[in-house]
This record gives C-alpha cells, sequence and structure tokens, in this order.
C-alpha cells in the first residue's frame, strides 16, 4: 500500500459513505439509486470517501475490483476504513494486487471537489503503519 | 499500538500452522486499522463465506482450505447465495456449483451449515455480555441491542479469519464505553396505532440509519409489547439504511434492560411528520399498478411468523398470476415442514426458499412491477437490483394481498392524517 510514485489523477468525491455491494466489479458504477453519486464510477479515479457500509461483502468486493483491474487509482479516506484495508490486504495476498490507501485530513476532504485533478506526493503514508 | 499475548504471537508465529498464522495476520491488520490494542477471546462466530460473492472470496476460501483451516469456536453461517437444498430454483450452474463447494470446505473446517440470516431464531442466543463475532447485518444488531450480547460489524475474509484464531480486535462494541446511548429518540409523539405497525419499524430504521447514522440511539416511548417481528424489522432497517450497530429501548418486554439512564447525551422528539419521507422512500404511493409479487424473509423469518402465514391463508388461495416467495433457515424449514406448513403453502404455490434470500424467486421469475413485501430491507435493496416497486405492510398485509391479487393494507396506518 506503499506508493512511491506521484499518483496523478482526477477526483471522485463521495458525500456519503458507500456500499460496496452496490458498485458494479466490472463497471465500477455506483448503483445504489438512493446514494448522491449514484450512477458514477469509481474506476481509475483518485476516490474519495468517507466510509463504507452495510454489506459484509465490502472487502471481497473491494478485492474483487483489485483482481479485475476495476478498483480506483487511490483512495484517500479521513480515517481507516478496516473493510477496504482488509479487502486490499487479501488482494495483495493472493493475487499480488495493491492500491495506494492514504488518510487525508479532514479540512483537504472538505476543500477537493470530483473532478479536481490531483497530484499526491506522498511517499510514507501506510494504512498498516507501525 | 498493538499488544498480543503471548499464545496470540505463537499463533501469528505459525505454530499452530500457516492458515492460522494467516488469520492471525489479517486480524492484526483489521486490529491497527480500529486502532484496537489488544484482542478478545470470542465464544461463536457466524460467518458470511458461505454467500459465494465473486471470485476473490472464494479464492480465500479456497486458500485457506489448502492449507487446512479449522475454526477455534462453534461457527455458524450466514445466507447462502443459492438454495442448496432446492436446485430447481438455481438458475446459473457456475454460481450453484462454487456455492456447493463453499459448503463443502467449510463444513471441512468444522462449521454449521445452518445458512442462517438470523440464527437466534434458532436457538443460537448467546448470552447477555457474551464476546461473539457475528456478522449478518440485521443478526448483528439483533444480537448487540436485544440479547446484549456484544459483537462488532464482520466482514468477509475477517469473519473467516476470526473464527479460525477464535479472536477479535477489541474494539468497537466490545467495549461498554461504546455501548452507551449517544442519542435519545423520543417516540411519544408518535400515534400509538403506528407504534402497534410492523412497516412503522422499518420506517423508523431508514430515519435512524439516515440521521443518526453510526450512532447508539436510545429509543424512549416505546410500548412494552413491541412484538419481536418489530424488533427484527428496526434491526435489520438500522443496518441497511446506516451502520447503526446497536440500539437501546427502555422497558421493551424481551430485550436485556439497559442500565445507562443518564442525561449525557441529547434526546430529540420526533413525530409522523419527520419520518414521512423515510416512509416515502421505503414505500412510495403506487397502489394503482397491479401487484406482481408477494416477498417474504430478508432476513430470514421465523417459525411464529410462518404459522402465522399459514392461518392467514387458511381457507384461501394464492392468486394466480402473483409470484408468492419465502426464504427461511433450513431449521426453521424443517420444523415447519414437520408441522405440515410447507407443503400446505406449496400446494398453494408458494416458493420456499432455504439457505438463501427471498432475492432469488425474482431472479428466477424475471420480476418486474409492484412487489409486496414486509421486509423494509427487501424494500431498499430491491430497487437497486430489480426493475420493481415495492410496497411495505404487514406479513398478515402481505398475506392477504396475496390472496387478493392486489395491495391490501390499512391505508389509514400510510394516511398523512395519521403521520403528523
Amino acid at each position: 500500500m506503499n506508493s512511491h510514485q506521484p499518483i496523478e489523477g482526477l477526483v471522485l468525491r463521495l458525500t456519503e459513505p458507500v456500499s460496496f455491494l452496490t458498485i458494479e466489479p466490472r463497471s465500477g458504477a455506483i448503483t445504489d439509486q438512493h446514494h448522491p453519486q449514484h450512477g458514477l464510477s469509481i474506476r481509475d479515479r483518485i476516490l474519495m470517501l468517507p466510509g463504507t457500509r452495510g454489506g459484509s461483502a465490502t472487502p471481497s468486493q473491494f478485492c474483487e475490483m483489485l483482481r479485475l483491474g476495476t478498483a480506483p487509482k487511490a483512495i484517500l479516506m479521513p480515517e481507516w476504513d478496516n473493510p477496504l484495508c482488509v479487502g486490499a490486504w487479501v488482494a495483495e495476498f493472493l493475487y499480488q494486487k495493491t492500491i495506494p490507501m492514504f488518510l487525508i485530513d479532514r479540512l483537504d476532504y472538505a476543500c477537493t471537489c470530483s473532478g479536481d485533478c490531483v497530484r499526491i506526493l506522498a511517499a510514507s503514508a501506510n494504512t498498516t503503519a507501525d | 499500538m498493538l499488544q498480543l499475548t503471548a499464545e496470540e504471537s505463537s499463533i501469528l508465529a505459525g505454530d499452530r500452522g500457516e492458515a492460522s498464522k494467516l488469520c492471525m495476520q489479517l486480524i492484526s491488520i483489521a486490529a491497527r486499522a480500529q486502532g484496537a490494542r489488544r484482542l478478545i477471546e470470542i465464544e461463536s462466530a457466524q460467518i458470511g463465506s458461505g454467500w459465494y460473492s465473486g471470485e476473490s472470496q472464494y479464492d480465500f476460501v479456497l486458500r485457506l482450505h489448502e492449507l487446512g483451516a479449522r475454526v477455534a469456536v462453534p461457527t455458524s453461517l450466514a445466507a447462502s447465495r443459492v438454495c442448496l437444498t432446492c436446485p430447481q430454483y438455481n438458475s446459473d450452474a457456475m454460481i450453484e456449483s462454487r456455492s456447493t463447494k463453499l459448503a463443502s470446505m467449510l463444513s471441512d473446517f468444522g462449521c454449521m451449515l445452518n445458512f442462517s440470516c438470523s440464527p437466534y431464531l434458532e436457538g443460537l442466543r448467546p448470552a447477555e455480555g457474551a464476546a461473539i463475532a457475528w456478522t449478518e447485518s440485521s443478526a448483528v444488531v439483533y444480537a448487540n441491542s436485544v440479547l446484549g450480547a456484544r459483537t462488532n460489524q464482520g466482514y468477509d475474509f475477517i469473519d473467516l479469519a476470526m473464527a479460525v484464531v477464535g479472536r477479535a480486535p477489541y474494539a468497537g462494541l466490545y467495549q461498554s464505553e461504546n455501548r452507551r446511548a449517544q442519542i435519545g429518540i423520543d417516540l411519544s409523539s408518535i400515534p400509538p396505532r403506528l407504534l402497534d405497525y410492523e412497516p412503522f419499524f422499518s420506517v423508523l430504521g431508514h430515519f435512524i440509519g439516515k440521521k443518526h447514522d453510526r450512532s447508539v440511539p436510545l429509543l424512549l416511548g416505546l410500548p412494552p409489547t413491541v412484538g419481536d417481528r418489530s424488533l427484527r424489522s428496526l434491526s435489520a432497517m438500522l443496518a441497511a439504511a446506516g451502520s447503526v450497530r446497536m440500539f437501546h429501548a427502555y422497558g421493551v418486554l424481551g430485550m436485556v434492560r439497559s442500565e445507562q439512564r443518564d442525561t449525557e447525551f441529547p434526546t430529540i422528539r420526533i413525530t409522523a411528520t419527520d419520518l414521512r419521507p423515510h416512509r416515502d422512500a421505503l414505500s412510495p404511493e403506487a397502489l394503482n399498478q397491479p401487484l406482481r409479487a408477494v416477498c417474504l424473509g430478508a432476513p430470514h423469518i421465523s417459525l411464529d411468523d410462518i404459522s402465522l402465514i399459514d392461518k392467514t391463508l387458511e381457507g384461501h388461495t394464492l392468486r394466480e398470476g402473483i409470484t408468492f416467495s419465502l426464504s427461511a433457515s433450513r431449521a426453521t424449514l424443517a420444523e415447519a415442514a414437520r408441522r405440515g406448513w410447507v407443503s400446505a403453502l406449496e400446494n398453494k404455490g408458494a416458493r420456499i426458499f432455504a439457505d438463501t434470500c427471498s432475492y432469488l424467486g425474482l431472479v428466477r421469475a424475471g420480476q418486474s412491477g409492484l412487489v409486496m413485501t414486509s421486509s423494509g430491507k427487501w424494500a431498499y435493496y430491491a430497487p437497486s437490483q430489480y426493475p420493481v416497486q415495492p410496497v411495505l405492510g404487514s406479513l398478515e398485509e402481505c398475506v392477504e394481498s396475496a390472496i387478493e391479487g392486489r395491495v391490501v393494507r390499512d391505508e389509514r396506518l400510510w394516511s398523512n392524517d395519521l403521520w403528523r
């Protein structure tokens, strides 16, 4: 989950936690009609999300996207999301697929918009740092 | 900083084999992500590994199976993706074969092949205060709130890992300080007739899940006679519309007593007007469309529920053209079959599923249009997956609607005259 190369990409910022059960693993589209970002795809985005909710299948759905190569380019979140950390670990264990995931300051989170192009320079962030 | 005991460290070092080592690594990752400082021993587990959710999930179980994994505590299974005991209803051979193989591997692990959303309905009722690790989201809320056991929401991979190691990260709802109520929800302004109506609890769960997500609410003003069916509906909806894992209520019969009665948290008094948008989100007005189906059992229904369905249907038939599906666990259905209810229902054309969810009935029937259900959770999720328009009703109303072939509800209970 470390990243030593800067990562550049377009932001998709979710305004509510999302259930990965309602993300179509092949397209990355959010299919939950109740979600404010319904219909948008998280694939290849710098995904900013406040967390995940619902369905206990979140880690495996996320792992599946990593396996298929349809995952976001990177994930920024205000606090570590346990199911995503677990899913990422298993993807690395089973398939040697990794994704950079970082904590982001809540203010920075609030000040970034979907469609912004960001470059992540951090080199030392790690979900399991210690 | 996570501190492991000597025994846990030896598991992590591989002294109990590769499978346990791997599971302990995974639990350590999760523990650190949650900021846990230690692990806690669990008495039992309920895991979701029987639900085929994709190749990753399957590959993980397969890998652990190759490594000879065994569960360390009594472990039951949440629902399967298919009905393993009624293959005639399964439409996807690949998913069926994967699900069968998962069941066989999990049996080798020492899991109980019960495939139940609601293990508490079949005697798996942990004692008050017991640390457990359950995974079906409605059962998690029910176990924490009604039974007073302690569990966090389990997830794929980590749930199996916890069962294999018999430990969970000591965080969240294992810790007493996180189980204290954070907000009071005063229901004294809600008309008593609504508090006596099962679908109201789905609406209430939707409101709390959306407006007070991730909180531990204390419900004030519930009548002591609130039925178990309503508590199950509330539990399911809190976890579907939001990530609420626990609630408190005072004085409800059959619920553990909450000791907390302080004023450290704010209390809001809600009215039925506040709840209207949530009522409409779950059950929009569309009643002039023809009714296509009735779906019951998400989460799995109880023996009492099947008894009520049987009684309501007595002397009646299901209207032709209405798909009537219900799902319950194997154990519940075995008992219902022994009492003659399963054959009575099937003779009337009901589709009865074990192991899986009544969603499956829709896939098979290619259902669209108006579908009536007593499950708020079903009403919440189904429109995202199928071209259906759900309408909520009580269990009895659902059965009466299936008999009449149209939506039969006490519409006074849905009119704005009452919701104010």
